[in-house]
Parts: C-alpha cells; structure tokens; sequence
C-alpha cells in the first residue's frame, strides 16, 4: 500500500479487528508487527463493503462538500457515486485492481485514468487517483519497524513501513501511530525520500459501525500547500451481497 | 539683404544647374521620407497584428496574473473595473476574457486545448474576431454551448463545423469541468501556433464550464493610437485603484515580442543612415561642381572688392535657399507618395512571416518623423557640405581666377 487509502476502510477495520486480537502486549515486537501487517492485508481481501460519506475540499481558493456512496469488494473493487453537489450528481469512479476509470454523466464519457495521472488530485480533493487504486500491499511491498518519534505519546504506538528498493512507490517512508490500547490509528505521516514530511492523515472520531469501530472521520492535511480533505463515513456496513455487476463498467455509466 | 539678393539672382540665372542640385535633394528628401515611412508602417503592422487583432494594446490582470498564470488570479470586481475605463479617453474598445485549459476531443482524437471566453460581441469589436472566421460563423452573441476552434486544433482533432466537441478539465471549485459543445466555426489568427491550441467558447459558457461565477482573467484594451499606449496605461493604473490589479502595455506582456520589434527597429536606423549619406554625397557633388564651374565668377566679386566672407556667405545662402525649396517641394511629394502608399500598399515579392505571423503587403505610416527626419538629414548635410567649396570660393585668388575661361 502506498498511502492510505481513502475509500478502503478495510485496512482501519483490518486494524481494529487484529488490534483486538492481538494482546496488548507493551512491547511491538518485529513479529507482532509483522502479524499486524498481515493480517490487514489477509483479512480484507475477501470483504464486501457498502457505505456513505461525505467529503468536505478546503483550499485557499475554493471550497465544497461531496456526498458519495461507495460498494468494494476486497481490495480490488471499488465504485464510488457521488450524489451532491447537483452540478457533479452521478459522477463515479470505478477501480478495478489497478485500472481506474471516472465517468461523466453529462457528457456520457467514460475517462480512463491513465497511470501519469495517478497522483492527480481525486475531484480536487488532497488524496490521490493512487490513494483510491492502492496499487501496492503494505504486507508485501514494505517492510516494517518499530518507529521512534520525537516526544512519544506512551497510549499510542509507532510503526515505521519503508516501501522496498525495486517498487516505484513515491513516499520515503511512511510512519503510522495507533492506539495502544485498541490499535485504532491516530494518525500516519507520508515522508518523500528526502525524509521531508509532505502530507498528514489524521483519523479521529471512533465510532462503531455495523459492529466495528473505526474512525469515521479521516483528515488529510498536506504539508506543501493550506486546505485539508475531510472524509467523514455517514454510514457503513460490512460483509453484504452486492448483485453482480456491481464493478462494471456498464454499471458505472448507469448512475442510480 | 544685398547678399541675399545676389545669391536669389544667381539660383535663378543658372537655371539648369539649380535644378539639378535642387532635384539631387529633392529626391533624396523623398527617398528617405519613404523609406522611413514604410519602415514605420512595417512596425506598426507587425505590432498591430499581434496587439490590435490579437492581445490587445493594453491588459488588466489580477495583479500577479502575467508571472504566473493560474485559474484562480481572476478579476472579481469586472464593473468596478469597466467603470473606471468608461471615465478614460482614448479607449477604442475593450472586451472581457476567461482562460484555462483541457482536454478537448471529437468523436475518438483528442487534443489539449487552450480555451479562451469571449464575448463574440466586444471581441468583435476590439480585436475583429468575427475575421478570423475562415469557415462557419463565430458563436452567437447569447451564450449557447457553441465553440470556434483554431484551425490546426481542427486539423489536429479532424473536426469540422457542425460536429460536437466534448471538453474535460478540471473547474475552479475543484470538480471535473465536463460539457458538451457543437463547433460552428474555424478561426485563424494569422498565428500558427495560437491557432493549434486555440478553443473559444461564449465567455458565459466558459464561466459556467469552469465554475468563475462572474469572475474573468482578463480585459483586453484597445487603444485609438498606438502611440498613446503607455500614457493610456498608467492613466488606467490609476483609475483602476486598486492593489490586486494591473494594467500592462503590450510592450509587457509581450515582452519578448517587444524586445524583437525593438532590435529590429535598431537595425532600421542604419538603414537611414546610408540612405542620408547617399543624399548627403548628391549635395556635396552638385554643390562642389557649382563653386568649380564659377570660379570666375568668384574670382571677378573678389577684384571689384567684395569680401572673402561675404563670398562665403553668398556661396552657403545659395545652398540654404536651394535646401528650402527642396524641402517645400520634397515634402509635397513625399507626402503624395506616402499617402498613395498608405492606401495601395507594396506588395512583397515573398511573403514574410514574424512570430508566425504571415505579411504580404506593407503600407507606408504617415507621420511626423518620416518629414522632419529627411528635413533635418538633407538641411545639415547641405550646409556642411557646402562649408569647403564656399571657403575655397572665398579664398579665390581673382588674377588667377579671371585668366580661367
């Protein structure tokens, strides 16, 4: 995985199920980690996942507020529907393993998101096409350390993942703190290779959906520029059917 | 006065040989006014091709707008702005403008396009859009989701009038900017490359397409004279009143345009001054021959007792009075000359191209420089050149000079 991705609330359910799982041992042995990262990865490929949320784009010249539902299916399905603002009513993104597409309804047009345009913005918000695409696996293209930060928070826990050498991932390394006592995450900074920081996603408001706690609300505050993306989870709901065809093309031209 | 009397008598007893020298400078008045003039029109062609039809003499931009260039440097207070150009003189038109950029496609080719609002109207007026149009119309004065395309982004998309373009590209507040417009003309500029990228929408729709509101990039202004332009400017600086705002010449905006135009006006200077040194050689040769071929004459003033300094002073009169009347004749003619020039043009042999632009016939300017320029260039060298045969006539030896026959 290459940055957290947006849509993919597996990875915060993975955590807050193997957190529970794991004992809340006081040390992050390199074997606990390991099993964490795993899991995570493991434990969410087969899920089914269906929901709503709003995304709130502040930047220093604009600001609005989008209200999407959203269906995946493990980590390699995703369809998004935005249904407010009027003006942007239907748009949808379809992601396919690591193809992406964004339909337009009013001009009927399917757009291929080709793979330069993968750090574009999403919608204009501060996460990535990449984000939603999550082309690479924190289990299997990075390895993982216990991380030591400046001023520790002795509640939370750091990991540190650093993408392998032969992967074209863009960030240095990523550093993630979690709760200690529930492994919830707080928040995770994206480093580039030049160990600067470049963008902060904090997660808060823990609430439970369908059973789960995760954090409904996820803030992505980039460090280059001002604004901040708010995504906020409205509802949620896990392991459900969804009717085939639901991650098609054909079913991302057919808005509602 | 005597002298002066003597030197009229002796223009109009030599009438041959007044005319000639007359003539030489006559002609080379005229020479120079021409050249100077078609010079200047040359310029002013050039200039005005890029700015009057194209750029406008003069821009409004919010105020970093020109060192870079973003969607969002936009002009939100358009009224406030057009009230303060209507207390201005001098303003011919002027006319609103929205940019950005995206992706333009026909059926399956697609081009990045750079798409420019107009208002067909006020473009029309101020930069003559509507004679660009080489095939179709321009777009229709309400906003209508009409399009003219550049023609080598037409050729490039394979598109023609008629068809539908759709446009994608990303809108101010963040969203995918997506519409569907019908192309209705093909424009050409004169500049090639312009004309490659080139999309013009209704500046309504071009605000709704990119969600500015009312908000635009640009208001383009033409000036009635091009050589008011830098006055006009600091006078709309000043009404415009405002910090976030700034008025920019053409020479500005166009920098580098202006740096090119300058350069090879430098070179033009040169140009004149071979054609004042010919004029000038023509006066030294026509006056030398007079003062050799009257040597007698000189020779007979000196022995009945007249001065060497008054012979000096009769030998430049007479050049200075055959000066006037060059000049009085030359201007007369070089001011038909430049005026028929004016209106039918030269047509060039060869077309030439500058910045992508095509020229092919160049017309004369008519101003101030191209008369007193060739004045000042044939009056001076008149009096210098006839400083060393007048000193020769007035160092005549009369003996020696009276045996001559």
């Amino acid at each position: 995985m290459r940055r957290f991705s947006l849509l993919i609330l597996p990875i915060m359910a993975a955590q807050l199920l193997l957190w529970c799982n794991v004992s809340a041992a006081d040390t992050l042995t390199e074997k606990r980690i390991e099993t964490i990262i795993q899991e995570i990865d493991e434990l969410y490929r087969s899920e089914t996942s269906r929901g709503g949320m709003t995304m709130e784009i502040v930047t220093p010249n604009w600001e609005r507020t989008l209200e999407m539902s959203f269906w995946s299916e493990g980590m390699e399905k995703t369809l998004i529907r935005i249904h407010s603002p009027a003006k942007e009513r239907g748009v949808g993104t379809l992601r396919i393993e690591d193809e992406m597409w964004n339909y337009l309804p009013k001009t009927n047009k399917v757009i291929k998101i080709p793979p330069s345009m993968m750090m574009s913005s999403w919608m204009g918000s501060d996460f990535t096409n990449d984000d939603l695409v999550k082309e690479f696996s924190l289990f299997e293209d990075y390895t993982y350390e216990a991380a030591t930060v400046d001023n520790p928070d002795t509640s939370l826990l750091y990991i540190d993942c650093i993408p392998r050498e032969d992967l074209p991932i863009v960030w240095g390394h990523i550093v993630i703190a979690a709760r200690r006592s529930d492994h919830l995450p707080v928040w995770q900074r994206y480093y580039d290779e030049k160990d600067n920081l470049m963008r902060i996603l904090e997660y808060s408001e823990y609430t439970t959906f369908d059973n789960r706690t995760i954090p409904a609300v996820m803030t992505m505050l980039p460090q280059d520029e001002d604004g901040k993306t708010v995504v906020r989870y409205t509802s949620l709901e896990f392991d459900v059917d969804l009717p085939g065809g639901t991650f098609s093309l054909r079913n991302l031209r057919t808005p509602e | 006065m005597m002298t002066f009397t003597i030197a009229l008598r002796n223009i109009f007893r030599q009438k041959r040989r007044s005319v000639l020298t007359i003539s030489t400078m006559v002609g080379g008045f005229v020479l120079a006014a021409i050249s100077i003039a078609w010079s200047d029109g040359t310029y002013s062609n050039v200039i005005n091709m890029f700015t009057r039809n194209q750029l406008g003499h003069i821009q409004i931009h919010h105020h970093d707008y020109l060192e870079r260039r973003s969607i969002h440097k936009t002009i939100d207070s358009v009224r406030a702005v057009v009230s303060a150009l209507d207390t201005l003189n001098g303003i011919q038109a002027w006319t609103p403008r929205v940019y950005a950029a995206g992706l333009a496609s026909v059926d399956d080719n697609s081009s990045a396009a750079r798409i420019i609002g107009i208002d067909p109207e006020s473009e029309g007026r101020a930069t003559r859009f509507d004679r660009k149009i080489t095939d179709g119309s321009t777009m229709a004065a309400e906003p209508s989701h009409q399009a003219v395309l550049g023609n080598g982004l037409a050729t490039r998309l394979e598109a023609k009038v008629g068809d539908s373009l759709v446009i994608v590209s990303q809108a101010a507040d963040g969203s995918i900017a997506n519409d569907i417009y019908e192309i209705v003309g093909i424009a050409s500029s004169g500049d090639r490359m312009t004309d490659q990228t080139s999309l013009y929408l209704h500046i309504t729709d071009a605000q709704q397409l990119f969600v500015l509101g009312d908000r635009i990039h640009e208001i383009a202004v033409i000036a009635n004279d091009l050589d008011y332009v830098d006055d006009l400017t600091e006078n709309i600086q000043t009404a415009l009143n405002s910090a976030t705002l700034d008025a920019a010449s053409w020479k500005e905006f166009a920098h580098s345009f202006y740096i090119a135009m300058k350069a090879d006006q430098q070179g033009a200077w040169i140009m004149l001054f071979v054609i004042m040194l010919v004029v000038a050689v023509g006066v030294l040769n026509t006056v030398l021959m007079t003062v050799l071929e009257r040597r007698r004459e000189y020779g007979v003033l000196r022995a009945i007792g007249t001065a060497p300094k008054q012979v000096f002073t009769l030998v430049i009169l007479e050049v200075m009075i055959m000066a006037v009347m060059s000049l009085a004749i030359g201007a007369g003619l070089a001011y038909l000359a430049n005026y028929a020039l004016s209106i039918h043009g030269i047509d060039m042999p060869q077309a030439f191209t500058y910045g992508g632009v095509e020229f092919t016939t160049m017309y004369t300017e008519i101003n101030l420089r191209s008369f007193y320029l060739p004045a000042l260039a044939v009056a001076l060298s008149a009096a210098i050149v006839a400083i060393v045969p007048a000193t020769r006539a007035a160092h005549i030896e009369p003996a020696k000079a009276m045996r001559l026959h």
